[in-house]
């Protein structure tokens, strides 16, 4: 317990110093002092360490948010850099161990942060991870990203963390777009005016300059010069608030002065960026064009990515079994009829499959991602829907993912990324779900069909209408119950100018986030699959056939298990093992519950659409058994299945994602919540509609 | 200036150099404001007017977004020259 304390100080108190008396370098800590603090670590400390082990020195990256950092972190590392949670939080951080001369170094990328005090648990893990206040004792150097086209701020920022004494080199990013703007900065002069702190001019999306860099890392990690004008401070020794504002004043002097040297005056005119921010931040236009551009990105994550699922659901699952089939032909024949066949095809192709049909649409929001990002776009949408999302607490950038987790509640996990605060990640990761996926329309339409016939559409439209009052009220439920400290803060964000997009780094960081997702979730998928695969091949009883040969669903343990949850669902008025283990095959995959019930019905509806099996038998044999079940009320019955359906859990690919992009115990609590939601919105749905239906 | 309501980011004219006079948000805030470099003193323009009275003011090269209620925070004068 005692490695995590830090996490249980909130906000500005997890930054005062908790005096620890290790061996604090007193002297002017240049020299190469450093390594020490790895020695006289406390023990306690190691819980909270991570990747590196003993003496390798670590290379802390900081600076503003969208200064190009990560793009730098990544040309740097390439597929070496992990992203993963800091200790105890869903705070993202990106690490990498990066070879320099046969010397391995600890490359750590922060959260961008316009401050050492923090306003969010993001920014107080990028504050804790320069300062050394996370544990793991202060970097050895510190390599402070700086934006030419914000060069005031980010000397301001820079002056803050030369204070702390640590060696710094300066990475000097967007001079291009500085260039254009008729600003460009010379690393050398600059360098000069920092009184010799190496800077070293990069470009993230190219890469250009990254090996420079790294080299400047290596000459100077026995130290770097503190410029005149800024003061060292000691971070165990005094109260880090009143460091940070104290020196303000200071700073500023100082940060004017280096603008002076640099003979940089502000050159105000109007650029092209400010021409387009006229329309695409216009009061009226602003908002068009941003909701123009969303229906754009929701079309292209399902239209468009449709063809392709579907192929990939056909053809390559015919491809896959047809190769399969052959290579058991080879094995000697009877081989394709044991129950290693039916494995492989009905669990492990299945899988890869379900895997595979999701690669459209999550390559496509990928790009689509991508693209927002890169040409600033993104920065903008966040102040264009600022006022409609903070009514409920949310970011505006929080727009996006919930309205793409109507086509696909995958994707729109993928766009929580967006979020740079973990807070809002998590809070709107938590909500997608409760976005209704077309995958869910295919159940609301047969059931409509089969219990509402001329209602049919209405009873869709409502059940649309439900999902977006769930995830307003869940979204109040959880800002009230867990998100306790998410609240609306007064906005103030810097606009990066538009750019053109570079398709090289999109197209590498597009394949590295596929790459990502397919490592990430294919375990879990595969192994639930099989899971299941399991239960309906062991037969219940000595008639129900042989392990792998149960003809009849309900006579194996999945039918059993059907049966035995069954009951739970008396209240909601469908206490029927159709019903139930239909619920259960849509834990994988809400596509297979209409097929899941046909089965169990023994029904074939061939390729009929979904008012053709809702009118016909499959519809008539589903009104026969919730009628049943719910003592004639069977069309309430129906509309309980419906809401049920629609909230009780995203299917299992969404889970696994969750729990790759978060944690398990996230992926858990929204599973957990999902089911509650769903079980109270059906009993409560069929409890009062019996009365009326 | 001799009107009855102060002049502000929100209702100040657009492209106009203007000093930063006051800025009325809380102290956390405040803070994180000036180090955006928005502060008693700095001279910004206004460059455009977006929903809900949201703003962005620039600084140089800089953009800041701001929301309509921080806007209509900071007091600004006409800066002189
Ligand atoms: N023109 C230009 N764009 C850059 C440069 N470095 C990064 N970018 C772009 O700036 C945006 C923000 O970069 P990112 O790495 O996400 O910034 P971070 O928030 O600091 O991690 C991305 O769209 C990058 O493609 C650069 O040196 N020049
Ligand atoms: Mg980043």
């Amino acid at each position: 317990m005692t490695s995590d304390h830090y996490d249980h100080r909130r906000g500005l108190a997890a930054l005062l110093p908790a005096r620890r008396h290790d061996d604090h370098d007193d002297h002017d800590g240049h020299d190469a002092g450093a390594a020490n603090h790895h020695a006289a670590r406390p023990c306690c400390d190691v819980g909270g360490r991570r990747v590196h082990d003993g003496g390798m020195p670590r290379i802390v990256f900081i600076g503003n948010p969208n200064v190009g950092k990560s793009s730098l972190f990544n040309a740097i590392l390439g597929a070496r850099a992990r992203v993963m949670n800091a200790p105890g939080t869903t705070v993202l951080l990106e690490e990498g161990v990066y070879v320099h001369d046969g010397v391995r170094w600890d490359l750590i990328d922060t959260p961008g942060t316009y401050s050492l005090l923090p306003l969010s648990p993001d920014e107080e893990v990028a504050a804790k991870a320069v300062t050394g206040m996370d544990g793991d004792g202060a970097p050895d150097l510190i390599v402070t990203v700086v934006d030419a086209t914000n060069i005031s701020r980010a000397l301001y920022f820079l002056a803050t963390v030369l204070e702390l004494g640590r060696p710094t080199v300066v990475a000097l990013t967007m001079n291009d777009l500085a260039a254009r703007q008729g600003a460009r900065i010379e690393p050398a002069q600059l360098s000069r005016a920092l009184d010799g702190v190496p800077v070293v001019e990069v470009d993230g999306r190219t890469g250009a300059g990254a090996g420079a860099l790294m080299d400047a890392v290596g000459a100077h990690l026995s130290g770097t010069p503190l410029p005149h004008g800024l003061t060292r401070v000691d971070v165990d020794d005094v109260d880090l608030r009143a460091w940070v504002e104290g020196g303000a004043d200071a700073r500023f002097d100082w940060a004017a002065g280096v603008l002076a040297r640099l003979d940089m005056h502000a050159r105000d005119r109007v650029t092209v960026s400010d021409r387009i921010d006229r329309v695409l931040l216009n009061p009226v236009f602003g908002v068009i064009a941003f909701l123009l551009l969303m229906l754009g990105v929701f079309e292209a994550t399902t239209t468009l990515a449709g063809p392709a699922q579907d192929w990939i659901d056909g053809t390559v699952r015919g491809w896959l079994v047809a190769g399969v089939d052959r290579l058991f032909a080879i094995a000697g024949p009877g081989a394709a009829d044991s129950w290693f066949h039916s494995l492989v095809v009905d669990g492990l192709v299945d899988g890869v499959v379900t895997i595979g049909t999701f690669i459209p649409p999550m390559g496509i929001m990928f790009i689509l991602l991508s693209l927002l990002e890169d040409s600033g776009y993104l920065a903008r949408a966040a102040f264009v829907m600022d006022r409609a999302m903070r009514c409920m607490g949310l970011d505006g950038r929080a727009f996006l993912p919930i309205v793409i987790g109507f086509g696909c509640n995958l994707p729109a996990l993928a766009a929580t990324r967006t979020l740079p605060d973990s807070r809002q990640r998590v809070l709107v990761g938590m909500l997608v779900p409760f976005s209704s996926c077309t995958a869910r329309l295919s159940v609301y339409l047969v059931l409509a069909y089969a219990f509402f016939r001329e209602q049919a559409g209405l009873v869709v439209f409502m059940m649309y209408m439900c999902s977006i009052v769930l995830i307003l009220l869940v979204g109040i439920l959880l800002r009230r119950v867990r998100f306790t400290d998410v609240r609306p803060e007064p906005f103030a964000m810097s606009l990066p100018p538009y750019q053109v997009p570079r398709i090289v780094a999109l197209v590498r960081s597009v394949l590295m986030r596929l790459w990502g997702f397919v490592r990430g979730a294919s375990t879990i998928i595969i192994s639930m699959l099989v899971v299941m695969w399991l239960l309906q091949a062991i037969p219940a009883g000595a008639a129900a056939g042989s392990f792998a040969k149960v003809d009849d669903v309900h006579d194996s343990v999945y039918g059993v298990v059907a049966d035995r949850v069954a009951p739970v669902f008396a209240p909601a008025g469908f206490d029927d093992w159709h019903a139930s283990a239909a619920l259960m095959t849509g834990f994988v995959a809400k596509e297979v519950v209409v097929a899941s019930m046909a089965q169990s019905y023994s029904i074939d509806t061939g390729d009929e659409d979904e008012q053709q099996q809702g009118e016909g038998s499959l519809g008539a044999a589903m009104r026969a058994s919730f009628d049943e079940s719910s003592g004639d009320h069977g069309r309430a019955a129906a509309i309980a299945f419906m809401l049920f359906t629609l909230a009780y859990t995203p299917c299992l690919a969404t889970v696994a994602e969750l729990r790759r992009q978060y944690s398990t115990r996230i992926a858990m609590q929204s599973v957990g919540l999902g089911l509650v939601v769903a079980y109270i919105l059906a009993v409560v749905a069929f409890q009062t509609l019996r009365w009326v239906l | 200036m001799d009107t009855s309501y102060p002049l502000t980011v929100e209702n100040c004219p657009l492209d106009e150099d203007m000093a930063i006079t006051a800025i009325d948000v809380d102290e956390r805030h405040r803070f994180r404001m000036l180090e955006l470099g928005l502060r008693a003193g700095t001279v910004i323009r206004v460059v455009q007017r977006a929903n809900f009275g949201g703003r962005v003011v620039a600084r140089g090269t800089e953009r800041i977004a701001l929301d309509g209620r921080t806007a209509s925070r900071i007091t600004v004068a006409p800066a002189a020259g």
